[in-house]
C-alpha cells in the first residue's frame, strides 16, 4: 500500500512539476553534534555477521565518514557473551569469532564501549530479536509484464502463520544487485490473507538488466517489525521531499541507545533461484 | 444608514436588513454603501415604519472629495474585531496570476493572512493551518477551495458580491474552526435589468448573466467558467503530452424570490470540477454546494433566517484500465446542514442574536479497488464515519452611553460520533491493540464545549476607537495533512474517543482610526492565541488510506501572537493599502522534536504587503501589489551517516531552518472604453505581469547527489513561477 501511494504521489507531483524549474543554491548548514553510527548484522550465515562503527559526518562533505577504532564490542545471547575483534584490514569493522552465528527466536544484546566519548557517551547498547524462520520458498519465476515491459520476479511459497515482515534482495549470477539499503524491497503480509503466495510479484527487474541464461536469485529475510520500519524510514528520507505530499523530514529510528544512529539487526534468510530462459 | 442630526446609525446585515429604534421626530437619514451612490432622505417618524432603499452603483469617484455627510465608520464603531471586508471591485483591482482574478489570493495580501505555499489556495491565518479556516459560500462549507492543485481558487469573482474575513474573533453564530471565517456571498441577481459580463483570458473564459425573472419580484444570477490549458497541450509534438486532458470548470447560480415584504427566498448553488486525464492516469475532484434560505421578518424588530445546506467534496483517481495495476480510488465528504438565525432589536441599546445549527457529516475516507480482470490490487476500503456537529448560540450587543458598546455571547457546541463504526484502541506508539464495534445509529461518543465570545469598543472620538475581544473556538473536524501546501487528496477526520477536539482561546486588542472622514483607515491590532489539543502527526505518519489513521495523530499545545498594522486609502484616484504584521506560531507535542516546542509550519514572522490601484482617468488604471514574507520554516539535514551502502541524513530540530524569504511584485494595466457612453456593450483590456522582477521564490529545496561526482551533495531549489505576463479581455452588457 505504501509503495502504491508513493508511486501515485510521484505521478501527481510530476503534474505540478510541468511548470516548475530548478536551480542550485548555496545553503549554510550548521554542523550538528557528532553521533555514533552503528551498522550491525547478525544472521545464521557467519559471512554476514559484523558490526561497523563510524561517526556521523558533515552533510555536504564529500570526505568519507570517520571510522571508530579500538572499541570493545560484545554480543550476549542470554547464555554466552562473545567478544568481536576489529578487522585488521578494515578499521571500524568488527567481526564475530569464527564459527559464531545467529539463531532464530533468540534475543541478542550488543554492548559497545568506546575508547573516547562520542555524542557524550562511551557506552552504547542495542537489543535485537531474530524472528523464527518459518518461511521457505517453493520456487520463483520471471514473468514479463507487457504493460510496462519489465520482468516481474514472482514468488511461490506458503504464507507463514501470523503477521510477518520481509526483506527482499536480488542477485544476478550470484552477484548482489540490491546492495544498498535504498534498493532492497520490504513488505508486510498483514493484508495478504491467502494461505499460499501463488505467483506473488515481489520485485521488478528492468529488461536490460538480465539476459537469457542469467541466474536470478531471490533472498527473502524475515525481519523484525522495528527493522522493517527502520528500512522504510531510511528509504523515505533518501527521497526528495515536496510541499504537496511529503510530511516534514524526521530522523530515522534506531535501536541503539544514547542517541546513536543506525541499527543492529538480526534476521534469518532463505533463497531460491531461477534462470531467464532463452527465447 | 446614518442619522445626521443624532450622529448615530446602524449597519444592515448581509441580507440588507436593518432596524433602528428612535423617538418620534423628523430625521435626516443617509444610506450609503461603498461603490454605490448615497441616498439622503428626510423622514418624519411618527410610528413603526418600514423603509426599503435601492442603491445604485456609483461611477468611479476619482476626485479627492471630502465626505461631508459621515457614513457609518463600521471599522471604528463595530464591536467585531479582526475583520476585513472586500467587495468584488476591490478584488478585481488587484493584479492576478495568469489574469485570473482570485479572492483567496486577494485575502492573502491582508495582514495576518498568508498563503500556505506558493501557488496554493490554502491560507494560513495568524499562524494556523489551512484546515482551520471555515470557508463558506452562501453558508455552504467549501472543503477544498482550489482549482489546478490549488493554483487558483474555486471562487469566480464575477459571481461574488463580497467576502468578509474574520481572524479568530468569530461571531457566536459561527464556529467549528480555530483560525478564521471566510464568509463569501454570491451576487443575488439584478431585479430590474438584465446584465452580463465576462472575459477571455489565457487560462480560462467566463460569463456571468443576471437579471429579473419577474421584475422587482424575482431575479437570477448564473456564472460559469472553464479553463482550456489542455488546448495548448495539443500543440505539443510529444504524443504522450498531446493527448492529455487538463481543465477545470465551475458554475455558480442563484435565484432570489421576494415573496412579499416579509418573506424572501434564495436558492443558490455551486458546482465545479478539475479533470486531468492521460493515457494511463486520470484524476478529478470537485465541490458541489446547494443552499436554500428563507428570510422572514416577524416584525420591525425581529428578523429570522432559516437555511438548509448540502455540500460535498469528492475526488477520484484512476490508473491504466488494461493493466494489472489498474485501480480506482474514491473519497468524499458530504455535509447536511440546517440552521436558524434570529436577530431581535430589543431596544435602541440592545441587539440580540440567537439561533441554532446542526450539521450531519458523512465522511467517506476512501476505497481503492482493482479494475482489471487480472488485477494485482486488493480491494481496500476505509469505513465511512458519521457525526453530528450542533450548536446553540446567544449573543447581545449592548450600547452603554454614547461611547461604549459591548458584545457578549455564548456558543454551546455539541459533537456526536454516530455508528456504525469500529473504534480502535491504541498504545503509546500508535499501534492498534483492540477495537470496539458500534451499531448503526449508536451515538457512541459526545463532546461538548462552551465557547464564550466577548468584544467591546470604546469610542475615543467620532473616528477613533479602542477595542478588546476574547473568543474561544472549538474545532471538531480536521484534515489529515502534514504537508505544507496540501493536496486535494487529504482526507478530513472527526474528533472521536481517540482524538480530542482542538480548542483556541484568543485575546486581541487594537486601536482603530479613520482620517479625513473615512478616506483613510488605520489600525493596529495585537493578539495572543493559545491552543489546546493542537493536532500534529507522528514522524513518518502514513495518512493515506490508513484505517489506523487515529494512531498517527498526536495532540499537544500551540500558541501564537502578533501585531498587525494596516493603513488604507479607500477613495480617490489612488486607493489601496499598506500592511505589516509581525507574528509567531509554535507547537509543543510529545513525540515530536523530543517534546520541545517548535515553530509551526506556518510561522512566518514578517509579512509586508503593498496594494495600490491608480486611476489615471476613467479609462485607464494601473495596479500594483508587492508582498514580502519571511521564508517558511523547514527541517534541514545537519549531518549524515553511512548504512547499507547509502548516506542517510541526520536532521536538525523540527523547523529550525528557513527557506529564503519570499517577495514578489505584480503589476497590471487596464484600459476601458468610455463607460459613460450609453451603449449596450462595454469592454476593457487588462495586461498583468505576475512576478514582474522575476524573483525565483523557492517552493521546495532538496539535496541532490552530483551526477558528475557522486561524492558531492548540493542543495537544489525548485521554483514555480518566473515572470508571467498575461492578457485578458473583459466585457459587460
Amino acid at each position: 500500500m505504501r509503495q502504491k501511494t508513493t508511486y501515485l504521489m510521484v505521478m501527481m507531483l510530476g503534474l505540478v512539476m510541468l511548470s516548475a524549474c530548478t536551480e542550485r543554491i548555496d545553503i549554510e548548514l550548521e554542523e550538528g553534534y557528532i553521533k555514533l553510527a552503528v551498522e550491525g548484522y547478525l544472521t545464521p550465515d557467519d559471512s554476514l555477521c559484523y558490526v561497523r562503527l563510524t561517526e556521523t559526518g558533515n552533510y555536504f562533505s564529500n570526505e568519507p565518514v570517520s571510522v571508530v577504532s579500538n572499541a570493545v564490542i560484545k554480543v550476549d545471547d542470554g547464555t554466552d557473551t562473545v567478544l568481536l575483534h576489529e578487522d585488521f584490514d578494515k578499521a571500524g569493522m568488527y567481526l564475530f569469532p569464527e564459527g559464531f552465528n545467529g539463531r532464530p527466536e533468540q534475543n541478542y544484546t550488543l554492548d559497545v564501549q568506546l575508547p573516547e566519548a562520542i555524542g557524550g557517551y562511551t557506552e552504547y547498547r542495542a537489543n535485537a530479536y531474530m524472528p523464527a524462520m518459518t518461511f521457505h520458498i517453493d520456487s520463483i519465476a520471471l514473468e514479463l509484464n507487457t504493460s510496462f515491459d519489465f520482468w516481474m520476479l514472482t514468488l511461490y511459497a506458503p504464507n507463514p502463520p501470523g503477521r510477518n515482515f520481509y526483506m527482499l534482495q536480488q542477485l544476478t549470477n550470484d552477484s548482489l544487485v540490491t546492495a544498498k539499503i535504498s534498493e532492497v524491497n520490504v513488505f508486510d503480509d498483514e493484508y495478504l490473507n491467502d494461505e499460499y503466495f501463488y505467483g506473488l510479484a515481489v520485485m521488478g527487474i528492468d529488461k536490460e538488466d538480465i539476459q537469457p541464461g542469467d541466474k536470478v536469485t531471490l533472498v527473502v529475510s524475515l525481519i523484525s517489525e522495528d527493522y522493517y520500519n527502520f528500512i522504510l524510514e531510511a528509504q523515505t528520507e533518501m527521497q526528495p521531499h515536496d510541499p504537496m505530499f511529503s510530511g516534514p523530514p524526521a530522523n530515522v529510528r534506531s535501536n541503539v541507545d544514547n542517541g546513536a544512529v543506525g541499527y543492529f539487526a538480526a534476521f534469518a534468510s532463505t533463497s531460491a533461484s531461477t534462470y531467464l530462459k532463452a527465447k | 444608514m446614518y442619522i445626521t442630526n443624532l450622529k448615530k446609525g446602524t449597519a444592515s446585515n448581509v441580507y440588507g436588513y436593518y432596524s433602528i429604534s428612535l423617538k418620534p421626530d423628523t430625521y435626516k437619514v443617509v444610506y450609503s454603501y461603498i461603490g454605490y451612490n448615497d441616498i439622503t432622505l428626510e423622514i418624519e417618524l411618527l410610528s413603526d415604519t418600514s423603509i426599503n432603499i435601492e442603491l445604485m452603483p456609483a461611477a468611479k469617484n476619482l476626485d479627492e472629495v471630502e465626505i461631508t455627510d459621515k457614513a457609518v465608520n463600521v471599522q471604528v464603531t463595530s464591536t467585531q474585531m479582526s475583520v476585513t471586508k472586500m467587495d468584488n471591485k476591490t478584488i478585481k483591482s488587484i493584479p492576478a496570476l495568469l489574469g485570473e482574478v482570485d479572492l483567496i489570493k486577494a485575502l492573502q495580501l491582508l495582514p495576518g493572512v498568508k498563503f500556505a505555499a506558493e501557488g496554493s489556495s490554502g491560507i494560513s491565518v495568524r499562524g494556523g493551518g489551512p484546515d482551520q479556516n471555515l470557508i463558506l459560500l452562501d453558508e455552504a462549507n467549501v472543503y477544498n477551495a482550489g482549482h489546478l492543485m490549488g493554483f487558483f481558487s474555486v471562487f469566480n469573482n464575477d459571481a461574488v458580491k463580497s467576502v468578509e474575513l474574520y481572524k479568530g474573533d468569530l461571531p457566536a453564530k459561527y464556529g467549528g474552526r480555530l483560525s478564521s471565517l471566510v464568509d463569501i456571498r454570491m451576487k443575488e441577481g439584478n431585479m430590474k435589468k438584465f446584465h452580463g459580463n465576462g472575459g477571455i483570458g489565457m487560462i480560462s473564459s467566463r460569463l456571468m448573466l443576471e437579471g429579473p425573472i419577474v421584475k422587482d419580484k424575482a431575479s437570477f444570477m448564473v456564472a460559469g467558467r472553464r479553463s482550456y490549458a489542455d488546448l495548448f497541450l495539443r500543440l505539443s509534438k510529444d504524443e504522450e503530452i498531446k493527448n492529455n486532458i487538463l481543465y477545470f470548470y465551475d458554475i455558480n447560480g442563484k435565484v432570489n424570490y421576494r415573496i412579499n415584504q416579509n418573506n424572501h427566498l434564495y436558492l443558490s448553488g455551486y458546482f465545479g470540477k478539475d479533470v486531468f486525464k492521460s493515457d494511463f492516469f486520470g484524476m478529478n475532484w470537485g465541490n458541489a454546494t446547494g443552499t436554500l434560505r428563507w428570510n422572514h421578518i416577524f416584525d420591525e424588530k425581529l428578523f429570522s433566517n432559516f437555511t438548509v445546506v448540502v455540500n460535498r467534496f469528492n475526488y477520484n483517481l484512476s490508473y491504466k484500465a488494461d493493466s494489472p495495476f489498474a485501480f480506482l480510488w474514491q473519497s468524499a465528504i458530504t455535509d447536511y446542514n440546517a440552521k436558524g438565525d434570529f436577530t431581535w432589536f430589543a431596544n435602541p441599546n440592545n441587539k440580540v442574536t440567537f439561533g441554532f445549527s446542526t450539521i450531519y457529516h458523512d465522511f467517506f475516507p476512501g476505497t481503492i479497488e482493482g479494475t482489471s480482470d487480472d488485477s494485482f490490487i486488493s480491494n481496500y476500503a476505509l469505513a465511512s464515519n458519521y457525526s453530528l456537529e450542533s450548536a446553540l448560540y446567544l449573543s447581545n450587543e449592548q450600547k452603554i452611553g454614547n461611547r461604549f458598546t459591548i458584545k457578549y455571547g455564548l456558543r454551546f457546541s455539541i459533537f456526536n460520533n454516530i455508528g456504525p463504526a469500529t473504534v480502535y484502541h491504541y498504545d503509546n506508539d500508535g499501534v492498534a491493540t483492540d477495537s470496539t464495534v458500534y451499531g448503526k445509529g449508536d451515538f457512541y461518543h459526545t463532546y461538548t464545549g462552551l465557547e464564550p465570545r466577548i468584544g467591546m469598543v470604546f469610542l475615543l472620538t467620532e473616528s477613533s476607537s479602542l477595542k478588546l475581544s476574547y473568543s474561544r473556538n472549538n474545532q471538531y473536524i480536521q484534515q489529515a495533512q502534514n504537508s505544507v501546501a496540501g493536496s486535494p487528496f487529504s482526507i478530513w477526520f472527526p474528533s472521536s474517543p481517540n482524538v480530542k477536539p482542538q480548542s483556541a482561546d484568543q485575546v486581541a486588542t487594537g486601536y482603530f482610526r479613520n482620517f479625513k472622514k473615512g478616506m483613510f483607515e488605520a489600525s493596529v491590532e495585537v493578539y495572543y492565541k493559545s491552543i489546546k489539543n493542537a493536532v500534529d502527526f507522528r514522524d513518518f505518519a502514513d495518512l493515506l488510506l490508513n484505517k489506523f489513521l487515529e494512531g498517527q495523530v498526536l495532540e499537544g499545545k500551540g500558541k501564537g501572537y502578533g501585531i498587525e498594522l494596516m493603513f488604507r486609502k479607500n477613495i480617490g484616484k489612488l486607493t489601496g493599502w499598506v500592511s505589516y504584521a509581525y507574528s509567531r506560531a509554535f507547537k509543543e507535542v510529545a513525540g515530536i522534536n523530543d517534546g520541545n516546542a517548535y515553530p509551526s509550519s506556518y510561522d512566518r514572522p514578517n509579512d509586508f504587503s503593498i496594494v495600490a490601484n491608480y486611476d489615471l482617468n476613467p479609462r485607464i488604471s494601473f495596479g500594483l501589489s508587492w508582498i514580502y514574507l519571511t521564508g517558511q520554516p523547514v527541517t534541514f539535514p545537519v549531518g549524515k551517516f553511512e548504512y547499507g551502502g547509502d548516506n542517510i541524513p541526520v536532521y536538525s530540530d523540527r523547523n529550525s531552518y528557513r527557506m529564503p524569504d519570499y517577495h514578489r511584485l505584480d503589476i497590471s494595466f487596464t484600459w476601458r472604453d468610455d463607460q459613460t457612453r450609453k451603449k449596450r456593450f462595454h469592454n476593457e483590456f487588462n495586461i498583468s505581469i505576475y512576478n514582474a522582477y522575476n524573483r525565483k521564490n523557492a517552493w521546495m529545496i532538496n539535496f541532490q547527489t552530483d551526477p558528475v561526482d557522486p561524492s558531492v551533495t548540493y542543495a537544489e531549489m525548485t521554483y514555480l513561477f518566473g515572470i508571467v505576463p498575461t492578457f485578458t479581455w473583459n466585457f459587460r452588457f
